[in-house]
């Protein structure tokens, strides 16, 4: 324990040292996207490790461990939206080129000829962010109550694990460091690769012989239910999640970053090899599932960690640990600052770019963004999973109007993509905080219809909605005048 | 000239066979059996077609490039004599 934990501290110390030193700084943008000045062969592995943030790490294996197939939609979606980005991401970066803008909000501004829509975009981006952040900071708390062995309980964990991202944030200011980002990429890689093959084999004979006992013991566990997480679930999860995976503040604003548009299309080529890392994760939560089992609802998230420590000493549980830490304290940083400057150019627009009073606001409003995002972690309840698929449902309602901007043929209007995106935000919310499914909505429609994800209906009153307010409340200025 | 380039551009096409399949794996690969290298069925079935996505995507950008580089030199035909 004392062994684990000394690690988990070394690690953290190590984080904050590195951004102190400031030897490389990165934007969210460039931590999305290989940019960082490596050689291919890092470049190569960094991309590899990159795929695993928290959600990944514990939020895969747990979903493997709790549910099953429902979680193989984490490597369906990548690929598919990779296809879109061959296409879909040429074209943002060639208007943006041309606009000379660099952010989310402001290319729904330009495109729009709307600064209101811009304000809109930013807080939708902004609401998005939380539930991400959230997923940080829960496992956070996660990894370090059970790599401590419990020593640290869960919620003092969590206070700790928001202490030290805030810290690192205001440390490293605007830019995270790229030397801790790569560290945890390469360190998380070796973990899960290492996990996903040495638990199976030492456990269960291999992999195959695992599934083997799977399919014996829990036949139902390795393919998708009727009812639930059926196949209408699984469908429409994955089309929603591929229509939301480029409106993140940090993948759309990634596209500004690179040099040209060929390299969107290498990217998609490349890109679909790296989802394949996730079948380790899978393989470590299917290994638990026969080896620690009894972890109910979002207890399942521990699934990875409850399993390295039932195996393996304190020094593989504090390597794991660290590498977990990594995970939670990168991607969470980034979102946070990402967070907390958006609401900085949205509170105060007239200070323009990244200039040093934006900067300097945006610090003050990070202990802010953390605190609110600190009372929804404490809420509890949701697994990983759920809370990355209602920041989904979010940041999707943004597609429909990016969509139109590329394709003026629809003439859609400031007025309708606003409306559309207000609507859109405004059913998941209200779905959200109900707990409302279309199972309770329609209870005598049939079970392929009532288990398609709700974000699905979110996104219909989205389209119709703009659509609607685009035709029918055209504003004068763009319809000819009879003399 | 662009419009006629974009049609012939046939192999586009090819990037939906990809994502077709992952969304039809729910329905025609719900099944166990047959374990594919260790792997239930349906998740060999998914993780097939994402490497297939690759190789689909490798291929529809060589023939892009390929049309690229022809289109520039077109044009680089059509312009050279009047420059």
């Amino acid at each position: 324990m004392i062994l684990s934990l000394s690690l988990l501290g070394a690690t953290l110390l190590l984080a904050l040292g590195l951004c102190v030193s400031k030897s490389r700084n990165m934007s969210l943008e460039q931590w999305s996207v290989g940019g960082r000045g490596f050689g291919t062969m890092l470049v190569f592995l960094l991309l590899a490790g990159e795929i695993y943030t928290t959600f990944t790490f514990l939020g895969g294996s747990g979903w493997a461990y709790g549910k099953g197939a429902p979680a193989f939609y984490i490597i369906a979606y990548g690929s598919i939206a990779y296809i879109m980005s061959y296409w879909l991401l040429p074209a943002i970066w060639r208007r943006a080129t041309e606009w000379r803008v660099v952010s989310q909000p402001e290319f729904f501004a330009r495109a729009y000829n709307s600064r209101a829509l811009g304000t809109v975009v930013a807080l939708v981006s902004v609401i998005a962010l939380i539930p991400y952040l959230v997923l940080q900071l829960k496992g956070l708390g996660i990894i370090v109550s059970e790599s401590s062995y419990g020593a640290i309980s869960n919620s003092v964990a969590i206070m700790i694990g928001t202490s030290a991202v805030v810290i690192y944030v205001v440390l490293a200011g605007i830019h995270g460091s790229a030397m801790t980002a790569a560290i945890k990429d390469v360190l998380v890689l070796v973990v899960v690769v290492g996990l996903g093959i040495a638990l199976p084999f030492t456990l269960h004979g291999g992999i195959g012989p695992m599934f083997e006992t799977i399919a014996r013991e829990r036949p139902d566990f390795l393919t998708l239910p009727a009812t639930g997480l059926s196949p209408s679930w699984f469908v429409s999860t994955v089309l929603l999640t591929v229509c939301g995976f480029y409106m993140w503040p940090h993948t759309f604003g990634s596209v500004f970053s690179a040099r040209d548009a060929r390299v969107f299309k290498r990217n998609a080529v490349l890109m679909p090899l790296y989802q394949l890392i996730l079948l380790f994760v899978f393989f470590v939560g299917f290994a638990a599932l026969l080896s620690v089992p009894g972890l109910e609802g979002s207890d399942a998230d521990l699934a990875l960690l409850r399993i390295t420590r039932e195996t393996y000493g304190p020094l593989v549980v504090g390597i794991v640990g660290s590498a977990g830490l990594l995970t939670a304290l990168v991607p969470g940083s980034m979102i946070l600052m990402a967070t907390a400057t958006l609401l900085a150019r949205t509170i105060k627009p007239t200070i323009d770019g990244v200039g040093g009073a934006t900067i300097t606001f945006a610090r003050w409003l990070v202990p802010l963004v953390a605190g609110v995002a600190l009372i929804f972690t404490f809420r509890g309840g949701d697994t990983l999973v759920t809370l990355l698929l209602m920041g989904y449902a979010l940041v999707t309602q943004l597609f429909p109007s990016l969509l139109a901007a590329l394709w003026p043929a629809m003439r859609v209007t400031a007025a309708g993509a606003m409306s559309g995106i207000l609507a859109g935000v405004a059913v998941v919310g209200g779905v959200t905080l109900s707990g409302t499914t279309a199972a309770t909505l329609f209870p005598s429609w049939p079970p392929y219809i009532t288990d398609i994800n709700i974000g699905v209906l979110a996104l219909f009153v989205n389209v119709t909605t703009m659509f609607a307010v685009s035709r029918f409340a055209r504003q004068p200025a763009f319809t000819p005048q009879p003399v | 000239m662009s419009d006629s380039a974009a049609a012939t551009r046939w192999w586009r096409w090819l990037a939906l066979v990809p994502a077709a399949a992952i969304l039809a794996a729910p329905f025609v690969a719900n099944r166990v059996e047959p374990l594919i290298f260790g792997l239930p069925f349906l998740l060999a079935f998914i993780t097939g077609w994402v490497l297939a996505t690759s190789a689909i995507m490798a291929l529809v950008f060589a023939l892009d490039e390929r049309a690229d580089a022809r289109a520039m030199r077109l044009r680089a035909a059509h312009t050279g004599p009047r420059a």
